[in-house]
C-alpha cells in the first residue's frame, strides 16, 4: 500500500473521528492544526487508525510521532 | 524560607541584583540561579540538598545514556522506575507501612521514621519529565550539567511549584536574560499580588478553618457548613498565591514559568475545573499518567478513558501525600468526570460563556459555577481531614446540622479574621471576575498612567500591612 494512498484512508478516518468531513491533512499535518484533534481525540483516532489498517503501534510510537507524515510511515512499516 | 518571608528577600534581592550585573553572560547567570537555589536548599533543608545534587548528576547522565540508546526502552524504565521508587520511599513508605501495620496489628511499625525532603514531590516530577521526554524523542538530552541542575533546583519553585517542564525552561537558560523592566515590573507586581491574597484572604481565612477544626465536635452543623467553603476559598487564595509569589520571582529573574492557575471558581464544570487548578500538576499527570494509561486501555472505549481519568485524579490525590484522605479525594473528583466522558463534555472547550447584565454571569452559568464550588468544596473537606473518621465526623454533623455549643459557635463567629477574611474572599472573586481575560488580576493594561497605577499599589501595600495575618506558611510547600 502506497503512503499516498494510506494518507487518503487516515484522512477518511479523521473525518469520521472528528465528525468533520471538509479536514483535510498533508504528511506534514500536526495534531493542533486540525480542529478538535485533542490528547483525548487523538487516543480515539490510533485507536480507529488501528482498526482501519488492521495494525497495532506500540505506546512509544504513538507519543513520538510528530505529525500525521510519521503516523503514515509507521502504518507503512507494517504493510 | 517560605518565599513570603523577610528572609527570603533578603536572600532573593541580591541575587537579582547580580542577575541584572551579570545579563550578558547567560551561563555565568545559570552558574548564579545554580549556587542560589542550592544554597536555599541547603538553607531550607540541607537533607534535600544532599538528595537534589545526587539526583541530578544520576539524571543528567541517565538522560545522556537514553539519548544514546536509540531504541532501547529499558533504559527510560529504569530511570522512571527508579525517579518513583524514591518518590514512593520518601512520602509513602509510612503510610504503606501503617496500613500494612494495622492490617498485621503491629503498631510498632507506624513509629517508623521517613526522611521525606522538602520539594520532593516537586523535583522528582521534574526529572521523570525530562527523562522521558528524552525517551519519547521530544527531548534532546542537555550537555550543560549547570543549566540542567539549575532547571531541577530553580528556587522560586522549588518547594511548591509550579512544575514547569524541561524544554521551554532549559531553551530560556541558553539565552542571557537581559534586564526588561516591563517584565521586571510584571513579575513585581504579580508577587504583590500573590503576597495580598495570601495575607488578606488565605491567611484570615485559616484562622477561622483552624479552628473550626479544632472545636470540630462543639460546633453545630451549620457552622461546618459555613466554615466549609471558606476552607475551599483559603486554598485557592493560598495556592494561587504562592504560584503568584513564584511566578513573579522567576519574572524578574527574566524567566517565565506558566501560569498555574486559571479562574477554577469560575469553571462551568469539573473538567474545566481542573483545567484552571494546580495546572502545572494535572497536566503533568495528564501527560505522564493519564495518556499514556489511555492508549494502554483504547479497546476499552470510554470505559477505558474513565478508568484512565479515574486513576489519574486518584493519582492527583494520593501525589499531596500518604494518607487515605487525599486518595478517597483523588477518587472523588476521578468518579465526577466519569459523566462528562460518557456524555463527550470532558473535552469540549466551549468559549466561556457571555456575561449578562452589568457583567455579572448569566443565572444558568451562575448556577453552574455554583454547583463547581459546592462539589470542589465538598472535597477539600475530606482533603483537609487529618483521617477519613474526622472527615466523616465533619460531613455527617453539617449534613445532620447537628447540635453544638453557644461559647463554641460564639468564639468562631466573633473572630475579627472571619469578617476580614470574607470580605477580602468575596472582593477577591468580584476582582477576578472582572478581570478574568488577564493572566493575574493585577495585570494593568499598556499605558497605564503612573498616577493611577501607584496608588493602587501602595493601598494593596497599606491593606496587606493594616489587614494582613501573618504566620501560616503556605499549605503546598508541605506536599
Amino acid at each position: 500500500m502506497g503512503r499516498e494512498e494510506i494518507l487518503e484512508k487516515v484522512q477518511e478516518v479523521l473525518r469520521e473521528e472528528l465528525d468533520n468531513p471538509s479536514i483535510s491533512v498533508s504528511a506534514a499535518s500536526t495534531a493542533s492544526e486540525v480542529p478538535g484533534w485533542d490528547s483525548l481525540a487523538h487516543v480515539q483516532i490510533v485507536s480507529a487508525v488501528e482498526k482501519a489498517f488492521g495494525v497495532r503501534f506500540t505506546s512509544r510510537e504513538i507519543f513520538r510521532w510528530n505529525n500525521v507524515g510519521e503516523m503514515v510511515e509507521s502504518i507503512s512499516s507494517r504493510k | 524560607m517560605e518565599v513570603n518571608s523577610l528572609a527570603f528577600l533578603l536572600f532573593f534581592v541580591p541575587v537579582l541584583g547580580l542577575n541584572a550585573a551579570l545579563s550578558r553572560w547567560p551561563r555565568a547567570q545559570n552558574t548564579l540561579l545554580l549556587a542560589a537555589s542550592w544554597g536555599y536548599f541547603a538553607l531550607a533543608d540541607a537533607k534535600a540538598l544532599a538528595l537534589v545534587a545526587a539526583l541530578t548528576a544520576a539524571f543528567f547522565a541517565l538522560g545522556r545514556a537514553i539519548g544514546a540508546a536509540g531504541s532501547d526502552d529499558r533504559r527510560a524504565f529504569r530511570t522512571t522506575l527508579l525517579a518513583t521508587a524514591l518518590l514512593f520511599w520518601f512520602k509513602y513508605l509510612a503510610f504503606f507501612a501503617g496500613v500494612a501495620g494495622s492490617l498485621l496489628g503491629q503498631v510498632g511499625w507506624t513509629r517508623l521514621e521517613i526522611f521525606a525532603p522538602l520539594g520532593v514531590s516537586f523535583f522528582v516530577f521534574r526529572l521523570v519529565s525530562y527523562a522521558v521526554d528524552i525517551y519519547r524523542g521530544k527531548l534532546d538530552p542537555e550537555t550543560d550539567f549547570t543549566a540542567f541542575a539549575a532547571y531541577v533546583s530553580f528556587f522560586p519553585t522549588a518547594l511548591a511549584g509550579p512544575i514547569e517542564r524541561p524544554a521551554p525552561f532549559l531553551s530560556q537558560l541558553r539565552k542571557a536574560r537581559t534586564w526588561d523592566h516591563r517584565l521586571v515590573a510584571d513579575g513585581a507586581r504579580q508577587i504583590l499580588w500573590g503576597l495580598a491574597k495570601k495575607t488578606l484572604v488565605a491567611d484570615n481565612l485559616a484562622a477561622v478553618v483552624d479552628q473550626a477544626w479544632t472545636d470540630l465536635h462543639r460546633l453545630p452543623g451549620w457552622t461546618l457548613l459555613l466554615v466549609a467553603p471558606l476552607y475551599a476559598l483559603q486554598m485557592y487564595a493560598d495556592f494561587s498565591g504562592y504560584s503568584d509569589l513564584a511566578i513573579g520571582a522567576s519574572k524578574m529573574l527574566g524567566i517565565r514559568i506558566s501560569p498555574n492557575f486559571r479562574y477554577p471558581f469560575f469553571a462551568s464544570n469539573m473538567a474545566e475545573y481542573w483545567r484552571g487548578w494546580h495546572i502545572s500538576l494535572t497536566s503533568w499527570l495528564t501527560d505522564y499518567v493519564f495518556l499514556p494509561l489511555n492508549v494502554a486501555f483504547r479497546d476499552l472505549g470510554k470505559l477505558g478513558v474513565c478508568l484512565a481519568a479515574v486513576a489519574n485524579l486518584v493519582l492527583v490525590g494520593v501525589w499531596h501525600g500518604a494518607n487515605w484522605t487525599f486518595a478517597v479525594f483523588g477518587l472523588y473528583h476521578g468518579l465526577l468526570l466519569v459523566p462528562l466522558v460518557l456524555t463527550g463534555a470532558m473535552q469540549k472547550r466551549t468559549a466561556p460563556p457571555a456575561p449578562g447584565l452589568l457583567g455579572l454571569p448569566r443565572p444558568v452559568h451562575a448556577l453552574r459555577m455554583l454547583g463547581v464550588f459546592c462539589l470542589s468544596t465538598l472535597g477539600l473537606v475530606v482533603f483537609r481531614a487529618e483521617s477519613l473518621s474526622q472527615a466523616g465526623s465533619y460531613l455527617s454533623r453539617a449534613a445532620t446540622f447537628a447540635g453544638g455549643e453557644a461559647t463554641a459557635v460564639y468564639d468562631l463567629l466573633s473572630k475579627v479574621e472571619l469578617r476580614i477574611g470574607g470580605l477580602f474572599a468575596l472582593l477577591l472573586l468580584a476582582v477576578e471576575w472582572f478581570r478574568r481575560d488577564r493572566e493575574y488580576a493585577l495585570v494593568l493594561d499598556r499605558g497605564t498612567p503612573i498616577w493611577k497605577a501607584w496608588p493602587l499599589y501602595y493601598g494593596l501595600v497599606l491593606l496587606v500591612v493594616l489587614y494582613g495575618a501573618s504566620g501560616a506558611g503556605f499549605i503546598y510547600a508541605r506536599f
